[in-house]
């Protein structure tokens, strides 16, 4: 890939349809140099330090697993990243969808291993570590059929200390540690990470018996978790292990992303074939 | 109803004011005045319901301690609400801003009754409103920061419609609020207690925590029922004052005062002011006696009452504004020789009416009464300079 361009003219992006809205702002399919794009209008008042830091993070972040930055550009008094086109659509919406996809077990661990090895690449960068610190299924976008899987939306966390701007949909990912107002390290992505995963064998929401946020972190501070017994039979018991290890009250206990990365890889060897999808076909 | 403004005719600055709920707040020119302008994208659903919710409440308000709407603007893709321009900023800035200015008892008192004035007209709308997001960053200072006016509505409500989804500032939350999302009038009535107390410790609510900045700790500490610490009040604060944060911050909203009652509460401990009021002798026959007041236009004067033995008294009176205090210095020096002056004819005509005083006795006199007068001006040069310390002039 090459490197991003920065002070990309206004006038060579065609702007399409919107495809989403965020708390920063709004995602747009748009073309710039005879490619399809994905367009990030970063909403006026938002543009500060935390997305001064997500393009810094992405000029430097080379990954199959995670979305590439292309440019960046400026209109309007809003600030525009042009970021890499991915066509599945989240892995939320896919998991959540009213038809019901099919997967198999294959599928699920794929998808946990292929969101593993993005954040270990970004613990793994020198020479400083990248925590994604926001880590869930809607930050996690499918392609090729459901094959590939591409990671996004980093280094725009919503800083906790002040107010309550956090709603329930992020706080259900978030690690004990970052709801109590602790600094985030890496180890806060390895919690998020599990979590999704169990979202991914389980198809249920994590904490849906919670409605508010009081609720939220009254139980996950107390050190409840997901139950395992929703997840899809047939499971091995590494997996359940493996989530113990990952969503541990205990930092230091937690196992790193890279441990987990290499866990993954050795369960999906063992898990067969993984076809493409038909919900995408 | 706001009334709709050309667009054109507004020059947005470079100057970023700060990001309310809802949008950005920038800077602008319209009409030769500096405003406020804030900015709705509407791309963005929730942004587009927001903004209509705000500028639907701000419309029906008319108050002098809550933020003015000049008029809305619209270039197709934005929508933008004129506000009027505070440059002084937020009470929040006053009390953990990098100037760290003092402030007494009574001017605490002062903001805390210009915001429950605020509130309780609020409450007492047709359709009334409740704010929801009561804390010193949406209090905008004004007049040398000696008064406040409320902004940024944009989680306001009315009090028939709850909200689904927890919004506010955890620190003055409710605990009503925070566990079962339930919003009334009372909410805030609690959050006005919490900030009562932080104006009265100069502390951020919480901060006594073992973790000040965890969510769960604040959560937890306000769901078990923990309350604020009182010993860090000032030690000057009235008692009464005590009692009010106490009321409002009771766990059973049926229990705290409306936010009608606190106004008129507060309003009584504002009159009263006898902390500040004090009885100065300058001689053996002369006393001074200071009191403060409001006048009706709602200012605050300075009254200086002077008493003196067998003489009428003097009473003079003095806006107690920044600007004035030099002003003020003057005025009390020419008082004083024009009090010397009349002086002198009520000894003059003292003398007329006895025969048994003698020449020498009238010029004792007449030297006594201008030493008295020259006395009394420099004491209460001192006095008001002292106090304009107190005040901050």
């Amino acid at each position: 890939m090459s490197a991003p361009v920065e002070g990309v003219p206004y006038e060579e992006i065609q702007t399409k349809e919107l495809i989403g809205t965020g708390f920063y702002g709004s995602v747009y399919r748009a073309v710039w140099r005879n490619r399809e794009i994905a367009l990030k209008r970063i909403r006026e008042g938002c543009e500060d330090k935390k997305i001064e830091r997500e393009i810094y993070q992405l000029t430097k972040a080379s990954h199959v697993n995670i979305v590439e930055l292309y440019g960046t550009s400026r209109h309007e008094g809003c600030a525009l990243l042009l970021m890499e086109f991915v066509d599945g659509g989240s892995l939320s919406s896919f998991l959540h969808a009213k038809s019901k996809p099919s997967y198999s077990h294959a599928h699920a661990f794929n998808w946990a291993h292929q969101i593993a090895q993005g954040i270990a690449y970004l613990h793994g960068m020198q020479p400083k570590a990248v925590i994604h610190r926001d880590i869930k299924p809607l930050n996690t976008l499918l392609c090729e059929k459901g094959l590939k899987l591409k990671i996004c939306d980093f280094g725009t966390v919503v800083d906790l200390s002040q107010s309550i701007s956090c709603n329930a949909g992020t706080c259900r990912y978030k690690a004990p540690e970052v709801l109590q107002g602790n600094k985030p390290d890496e180890k806060c992505d390895v919690y998020s990470w599990a979590i999704t995963f169990w979202e991914i064998l389980s198809r249920k929401e994590p904490f849906e018996q919670y409605n508010t946020l009081f609720e939220l972190y009254m139980a996950i501070n107390e050190g409840e978790r997901p139950d395992l017994s929703c997840i899809m039979s047939g499971c091995p018991a590494d997996i359940v292990a493996l989530l113990y290890a990952s969503w541990d009250p205990d930092i230091s206990k937690r196992f790193s992303m890279e441990l987990i990365s290499q866990s993954m890889g050795r369960i999906l060897s063992e898990a067969g074939s993984i076809p493409p999808l038909d919900f995408y076909s | 109803m706001v009334k709709q403004v050309d667009f054109a005719e507004v020059k947005l600055s470079e100057k970023f004011l700060g990001a309310g709920s809802g949008g950005a707040v920038r800077k602008a020119t319209f009409q030769n005045q500096e405003i406020a302008v804030k900015i709705f994208d509407f791309l963005e659903e929730t942004i587009k319901k927001n903004a209509e919710r705000e500028i639907t409440h701000l419309s029906e308000i008319d108050h002098e301690n809550v933020i003015r709407v000049i008029g809305r603007a619209s270039n197709g893709k934005k929508d933008y609400l004129l506000m009027e321009y505070l440059e002084e900023g937020s009470l929040h800035n006053y009390l953990y801003g990098d100037d760290k200015w003092e402030y007494t008892v009574e001017q605490a008192v002062r903001w805390a009754l210009q915001c429950a004035k605020a509130l309780a007209y609020l409450h007492s709308l047709d359709r009334p409103i409740v704010h929801r997001d009561i804390k010193p960053q949406n209090m905008l200072l004004y007049n040398q920061h000696e008064d406040l006016k409320i902004c940024d509505f944009g989680l306001a409500t009315d009090m028939s419609n709850n909200k689904t989804d927890m919004q506010g500032t955890l620190r003055y939350m409710a605990p009503e609020a925070i566990k079962h999302l339930k919003y009334t009038a009372k909410c805030d009535v609690y959050s006005f207690g919490i900030m009562l107390w932080e104006l009265m410790t100069r502390q951020l609510p919480y901060s006594h925590l073992e973790n000040p900045n965890s969510q769960y700790a604040i959560m937890k500490a306000i769901s078990s029922g923990e309350k604020l610490p009182m010993e860090a009040v000032r030690s000057d604060c009235p008692e009464g004052i005590k009692q009010l944060m106490e009321c409002c911050m009771d766990i059973n909203p049926e229990k705290r005062p409306s936010m009608k009652e606190i106004e008129k509460f507060l309003g009584e401990q504002y009159e009263s002011g006898t902390d500040e009021d004090f009885i100065k002798p300058l001689d053996e026959d002369t006393v001074a006696v200071v009191t403060y007041h409001v006048d009706s236009s709602g200012s605050r004067i300075m009254r200086v009452d002077f008493w003196r033995h067998q003489l009428p008294s003097i009473r003079m009176t003095f806006p107690i504004v920044k600007r004035e205090a030099e002003r003020l210095g003057k005025t009390v020096v020419r008082e004083m020789a024009k009090a010397a002056a009349d002086g002198d004819r009520e000894v003059r005509r003292a003398e007329k009416d006895t025969e048994r005083e003698t020449s020498r006795a009238a010029h004792n006199g007449e030297r006594e009464t201008r030493r008295a007068g020259q006395d009394v001006g420099r004491e209460t040069v001192r006095a008001v300079k002292k106090i304009g310390k107190k005040l901050r002039f």
